[in-house]
Order: structure tokens, then sequence, then C-alpha cells
């Protein structure tokens, strides 16, 4: 049983994503289950803005409801077991159809890269992954099973981000308001990269200056300081 | 009114305030359902000519499959509702319409490059939305609005057993089985303008493959997913506490 400030804090999660913009009626946070290796926890198939403490169920490490009481969970689930399967250090996971990403998910001709210091974790470019790579051109896109999930876990290898063609990304992080912090830096990182594009000579970073992911030093941000302001933001701090 | 019941009509007035909240409608545009208990005769419910943020239930009046008002009445209506009574008519499937003016994908209706599925929210969408021009179908009576039930029949044969049409710089058409179903394709459909117009300034890019999209003739099951979109739009229009 996972204790109930980390349930708070992955309801908190879902709605300062869903508040910010990241998550819109669709896409969804989890954590893991430090208890039970590979369990996890995630919501009913809800919008994230709208979660409760009551939606919040327990999934085993190949995605399946334990309890639950008839609840209905989100189709996706397999992402997050994939990638807890795959990534043993990675403790919160978000995925979002993020509108400032989807671009680069679609795009052959750039790729999603660190253009500011709040979005070096995307190096000198964020993989991509193709559903239609390994299932087919028939697909409808979702990632329905656990075959499919360890496609796209493949994909994200040891990165902190993947996106996923024509439909959105994973953010992985070792906490539930790291992924938060993350989530929101990938989204200010492409919105930045966008936003370059158009302004004519750049002096973005080069690939030597991002071969290997150069890191901000310790302390230089705060998910605890992020977590505040979003709680704030999203009202979340004036029960 | 005398077939309505007030749950329909509370549906519609929600699609109209959420589609407006949204900006997938403005101060133009606008949304139906087909009546119930016309049995498919194309009657349907389309408010009153006002802002479909502003709309409510006692604005919502019943037509005609002609287009007509069921009973007289002196409030003024949208001179377009005939794009509604065409498309009922011949596609006993659809059970909602929407006609908007979406800015994200007025370009696409002036366009070489067709709006297509880019994202797979907007899988309805296709390998190519067809565009309609009034001006090309009626040569020599060019009209800026759809106001007759023959323009309206017009635009019906393009949308085809489609999803979507564009109308040439004017806006578009998106047809659903309920009211949620159009909302969800609605907003789909405004994000995938996006991403593809972006996309597009990127450089080359990978649209959804003809088999990944949506087939409009052989839907599956109603979509939780449309339900789950539901509550968090009328959240957000303040429909919901």
């Amino acid at each position: 049983m996972v204790d109930l400030d980390t349930r708070r804090e992955l309801v908190a999660a879902n709605r300062i994503l869903g508040h910010e913009g990241i998550l819109d009626a669709f896409g969804h946070v989890s954590v893991r289950d430090r208890d039970h290796p590979g369990h996890f926890l995630l919501c009913r198939a809800r919008s994230p803005e709208n979660v409760e403490l009551s939606d919040v169920l327990e999934f085993d490490a190949v995605g399946t409801l334990i309890g639950g009481d008839g609840a209905i969970p989100y189709v996706e689930r397999f992402i997050h077991a994939a990638v807890y399967e795959a990534r043993p250090e990675v403790t919160a996971i978000c995925h979002n159809h993020a509108l400032s990403v989807l671009p680069f998910s679609v795009s052959r001709t750039v790729r999603l890269r660190s253009t500011i210091n709040r979005s070096l974790m995307f190096g000198d470019g964020v993989p991509v992954w193709d559903i239609a790579d390994q299932f087919g051109e028939s697909t409808d896109m979702l990632v329905r099973d656990m075959a499919q999930g360890r496609s796209l876990a493949a994909t994200l290898g040891p990165e902190v981000i993947t996106l996923m063609r024509g439909h959105g990304s994973v953010v992985t992080a070792t906490g539930v308001r790291q992924v938060v912090t993350r989530s929101l830096n990938m989204d200010l990182g492409a919105r930045a990269q966008l936003a370059v594009m158009t302004l004519g000579e750049q002096r973005t970073f080069t690939d030597a200056e991002l071969r290997p992911h150069p890191v901000l030093p310790a302390g230089a941000t705060s998910d605890d300081r992020d977590w505040e302001y979003y709680l704030h933001r999203a009202g979340l701090d004036r029960d | 009114m005398t077939h309505s019941t007030p749950a329909i009509v509370r549906e519609l007035a929600d699609a109209n305030r959420i589609l407006g909240h949204e900006g997938i409608l403005d101060a133009y545009g606008h949304v139906s359902t087909r009546a119930p208990g016309a049995d498919g005769s194309g009657a349907f419910l389309l408010s009153r000519a006002r802002a479909p943020e502003l709309v409510e239930e006692s604005d919502i009046l019943e037509f005609t499959p002609q287009g007509e008002l069921v009973t007289p009445a002196t409030a003024p209506l949208y001179i377009e509702r005939y794009i509604h009574a065409a498309i009922y008519a011949v596609r006993p499937d659809v059970g909602a319409v929407c006609h908007s003016h979406t800015p994200a994908i007025l370009p696409f209706s002036v366009s070489a490059t067709a709006l297509r599925s880019v994202i797979h929210t907007a899988r309805f969408i296709g390998p190519a939305a067809p565009v309609w021009d009034i001006a090309r179908e009626f040569p020599g009576e060019w009209s800026p609005l759809v106001r007759t039930y023959a323009y309206g029949a017009s635009l019906a044969a393009a949308l085809g057993d489609g999803a979507i049409a564009l109308l040439r710089g004017h806006g578009c058409v998106v047809v659903g089985r309920t009211p949620q179903e159009v909302v969800t394709r609605c907003t789909a459909m405004a994000k995938n303008a996006h991403v593809q117009e972006t996309a597009h300034r990127l450089g080359e890019y990978t649209p959804l493959h003809p088999g990944e999209c949506e087939d409009i003739r052989n839907p599956g099951p109603p979509q939780a997913a449309d339900n789950r979109a539901w509550e968090y739009y009328l959240r957000r229009a303040g429909g919901i506490p």
C-alpha cells in the first residue's frame, strides 16, 4: 500500500499539468509503488485536471489493474508498465500530447534538441518512437499492450524523454515533483526551439556543446520550488 | 420543441458553450443535433441566431428536414441552417453537426496543402480533408454564405462519407454521431491544424498513414474517451461546479 502522501502528490501532479496545459483532456501521470517492485499508481480513465484521490488505482508490473472496483483504466497504461520495467531508476512518468512537441514528433527535418539550459535533457536530439516501424501502418496509434510498451521503452533507451510519432511524448523522472518540472521544461524548450527558428541566424547550442549531455549543477533548479509555485497556480495550496 | 427531451437540449446547449469557450467557435458558427423521435426524418435542433458561447436551453429550436422552423417564431435564425438540414438528409449515421470558422483550419481552406491527419486524436480527418468551393459549384452566383438548401446539398456532397469538409475561405463542417463526438473531433481538428502548419514550416513531415486514419463508415463503438473529454471541457466552460 502506497502512503497517502504519494497518492496526494500524484493527484496534484495530474492537476498541475492539466492546469498548465501540458495535459489536456488526455494524458496521464504515474508513480512507482516502492513497496511492490514493478507496480505503479495511475488514475482511472479521467482527464488529469479532474482527477481526485479516489481515482488513484494500483497496477502490477504488466499493467494489470489490481482491485479497482470496476473502474475503467487508461488504455495506454502499458506505457508506464514497460518503462518502469526497463528503467529501474525511474519512479515517475508523464505521458502527454503537449502541443508544443507534437510538430517535432512528425518532422523529418528537425529534431527536438536543447536550445536553453532548462531543456538540456533534450541533448542533441530527442528520440522518436514510430509505432508503425514494428506494428504496421494500420494501428489506431495507441499503446495497447506490453509488446508495444516495450518497443517504446526500447526507443527511449537511457534518455529522459521520447517522442511518439503523431501522438505525444513520455517524460521520465526520479520523483513526482521532478516529472512535473521536466514536463514543464519540455514544453518551454520546445517552444523556445520553434521560436528561434523564425528569427534567422541562430547561436543555439552546438552538437559539441551537447555531447555528452551537459547537466545543470546540483541546486541550480529546485523541484520543490517549482512544486510550491505550481501548486499555488493550480489553486491546490488553498484547501 | 414537443419532441425534445430536456437531456438532449441540455447537451446541445453545453456543446455550444464548450465549443465557444475553447475558441472553436467565436461570435459565429453553430452546432446542431438530430431531433429525438424524428426517426431519421432529418428534423434537427439548433439554436436561434446567437453566439454559441451564450446559447441557453431556451434558445434551442426545432427545424424541419428542409431547415425551416417547426413552430413559427419571431426569433432571428442562422442563415446557414441549410448546412445542417442537407447533411442530416444524406447521412443517416450523423447525429450532430458543427459549422465553424476555427482560425487554425482557415489557412487550409485556401491552401493547396490539404488538411490531413497528423496526430492520432484527429484520425477522423483522413489523408486529405475535402474543400468545398461555392464559386466552383455555382458559377456566376458566388455567395459568401450557405444561404440555400441547394448550397447545403452541394456541401453535403463534398463531405461525402467523411467526418470533415472545409469551406473555401470560410470555415468547415465537422460531423459525428453525438454532440460529444463532435466536440472531441472539433478540438482535435484545431490541434491537428496547428501541428500540421508548424511541422510544414519545419520542412518534411510524416502524416498518419491511410490505415491509421479512422474509417468513418465503419466506426467502432462510441468512444469512452469522448465522455472523458466532455467532462473535461464542460468543467472548463463552467458547466460543472
